[in-house]
């Protein structure tokens, strides 16, 4: 078979010092994505494992394979989780949770988390959609604009473009920070359109590297678009996959003028983290 | 006063020969990177040569490489008079292209009132059917007849054609009959179109033209929803080149500088 350019690894992670049986608060967080899902385990408010896998064609499956993964060797049983809140767009489709909420919430929260509470805009690049959160000092929403009609600016239309380009969408971003001169960016919106104009630049004898440089750049003109329409105010993170892309979050950081903060834990994770700070809270009652 | 009329559009290069509006022939062909050498096929697939034409009028967004045009008129421009010139009675000519559409709706003696233009995303073209067709594994006649043979009341929920994809092929995997799907498409398309034309709040008789005209389960989407009348030009993939020839012949056209008229 030949290669998939535009998959990535999943992951998975735990904290083997700690003991969960004596924790006091169990709480879980799904966040099931069109692209991927994510499961984590909080133990008293602290990370405990998680999982990162793709999203297969059924949401309760995907969601019972995150999660089982995530607790993979910890010992612990889905039943030995007080309380489990699912997000994403197949929140409802958890069959372990007692409890959604939507990742508009879960994404600020998570955030908070990850970046501490000196956030106030969260950019959020999710396999299929982009959305940009205000929020205040204690995580809530303030308020949010949402691209979810169109893949541009998207991790779906990034995987498009690393099958085009034959790089795997993980190396993506460094390669194009190799580019030298920065190129105009690809001029087409429609990741159709931008991926045959990529094509054509590539016949015209760019380099990769060049022509990935303009497809970041595009990419990062788009969702400065979005900020632009809610308003930036620092600090500024970013969270979801394509957090994980240099290439554009420099060029992000380069159109807004505004450094993004640096991220201690997977940003892809920010959904399901904040789902299971909710669930923590519902534990506690 | 013969005529011809070039469309190099994003997919396909139409060129038709009039005379004294009628169609004397038509050919087309792939538009290619190489222009020149398209447009040199296509006339020796019309049947006439340059020469025994007096005059050429190019339009499409690839008209600028028709070198041996005299002139030039807007897409919108030569298909509002083509529309015009095959479906006389329409209020509204919608022409849907590869990579564009667009709705315009005329006024007395197919003069153009406004227009609306779609050029930045693939969801209501031509490309979104090729990568549909490819998401269901069929061509385009086949995906027409199952279309066609279906029972409707599946619908897509995404509009991008990269998340559409992805929404196909979840669909086959729970067993969603073929035909069901294929219909599914032709209407996401369908309903694309019309909100151009109900920007243009217009609820006359709709002329369709343009490549994806030639769908018949597109086409019966588009009448299915529209809640008015819809009549698909014969030649619809044509609409553009017959507009250009008709304004060439009517001397309404931008002239090339240096042309040789």
């Amino acid at each position: 078979m030949s290669r998939q350019f535009w998959q990535w690894d999943e992951a998975r992670w735990y904290e083997p010092g700690v003991d969960w049986r004596e924790a006091e608060v169990i709480a879980g967080g799904v966040d099931v994505g069109s692209v991927s899902s994510q499961a984590v385990v909080m133990v008293d408010g602290r990370l405990y494992c998680y999982a990162s896998i793709r999203t297969g064609f059924s949401s309760p499956d995907s969601a019972l394979r995150a999660m089982t993964l995530a607790l993979e060797g910890t010992g612990m049983a889905i039943e030995d989780i007080h309380c489990t809140v699912g997000t994403g767009y197949g929140r409802v489709n958890v069959p372990f949770a007692q409890s959604t909420a939507t990742e508009i919430a879960c994404h600020a929260l998570g955030a908070h988390f990850i970046y501490g509470p000196s956030v106030r805009t969260v950019l959020d690049m999710g396999g299929q959609d982009c959305k940009v959160i205000r929020c205040d000092a204690s995580g809530q929403v303030l308020d949010f604009v949402l691209n979810d009609k169109c893949a541009a600016g998207t991790g779906r239309g990034l995987e498009v473009f690393a099958d085009l380009m034959q790089v795997p969408l993980t190396e993506l971003g460094e390669l194009s920070l190799r580019c030298g001169q920065e190129p105009p960016p690809i001029s087409n919106t429609c990741v159709v359109f931008a991926r045959a104009e990529a094509a054509a630049l590539l016949r015209q004898g760019w380099s990769r590297e060049k022509v990935a440089a303009a497809y970041c750049s595009a990419m990062a003109r788009r969702v400065a678009g979005l900020i632009k329409r809610i308003g930036l105010e620092k600090d500024f993170a970013i969270t979801g996959g394509i957090a994980k892309n240099p290439g554009i979050v420099t060029r992000i950081e380069q159109v807004l003028g505004v450094k993004a903060l640096v991220p201690s834990i997977d940003t892809q994770l920010a959904g399901a983290i904040g789902a299971a700070l909710m669930a923590s809270r519902m534990a506690r009652g | 006063m013969r005529c011809a009329g070039v469309d190099v559009g994003a997919r396909y290069l139409k060129l038709v020969v009039m005379n004294e509006g009628s169609v004397l022939g038509r050919a087309v062909v792939p538009a290619g990177y190489d222009i020149d050498e398209a447009l040199a096929r296509a006339w020796e697939a019309v049947g006439w040569s340059r020469s025994q034409v007096e005059l050429v009028v190019a339009t499409g967004m690839g008209r600028g490489q028709v070198g041996v045009a005299e002139g030039f008129v807007s897409e919108v421009a030569a298909a509002a008079r083509g529309g015009w010139a095959m479906v006389g009675e329409a209020a509204v000519v919608v022409e849907v292209g590869a990579e564009e559409a667009r709705a315009i709706r005329l006024g007395p003696g197919g003069r153009v009132e406004d227009f609306v233009v779609s050029d930045r995303c693939a969801a209501g073209v031509g490309a979104f059917l090729e990568a549909m067709a490819r998401a269901l594994e069929v061509g385009f006649e086949e995906m027409d007849e199952l279309s066609l043979g279906a029972r409707g009341g599946v619908e897509l929920n995404c509009r991008c054609v990269v998340f559409a994809e992805s929404e196909v092929v979840a669909l086959i995997h729970s067993n969603t009959p073929k035909a069901e799907i294929a219909r599914a498409i032709h209407e996401a398309i369908a309903e694309r179109t019309l909100v151009m034309v109900r920007m243009l709040g217009c609820d006359g008789l709709i002329g369709v033209g343009g490549g994806v005209a030639r769908s018949r389960g597109f086409v019966q989407a588009l009448a299915r929803r529209a809640g008015a009348q819809v009549v698909a030009a014969g030649d619809g993939m044509f609409m553009g080149a017959v507009g250009a020839a008709l304004l060439g012949a009517e001397g309404r056209f931008m002239r090339r500088r240096g042309a040789r008229v």
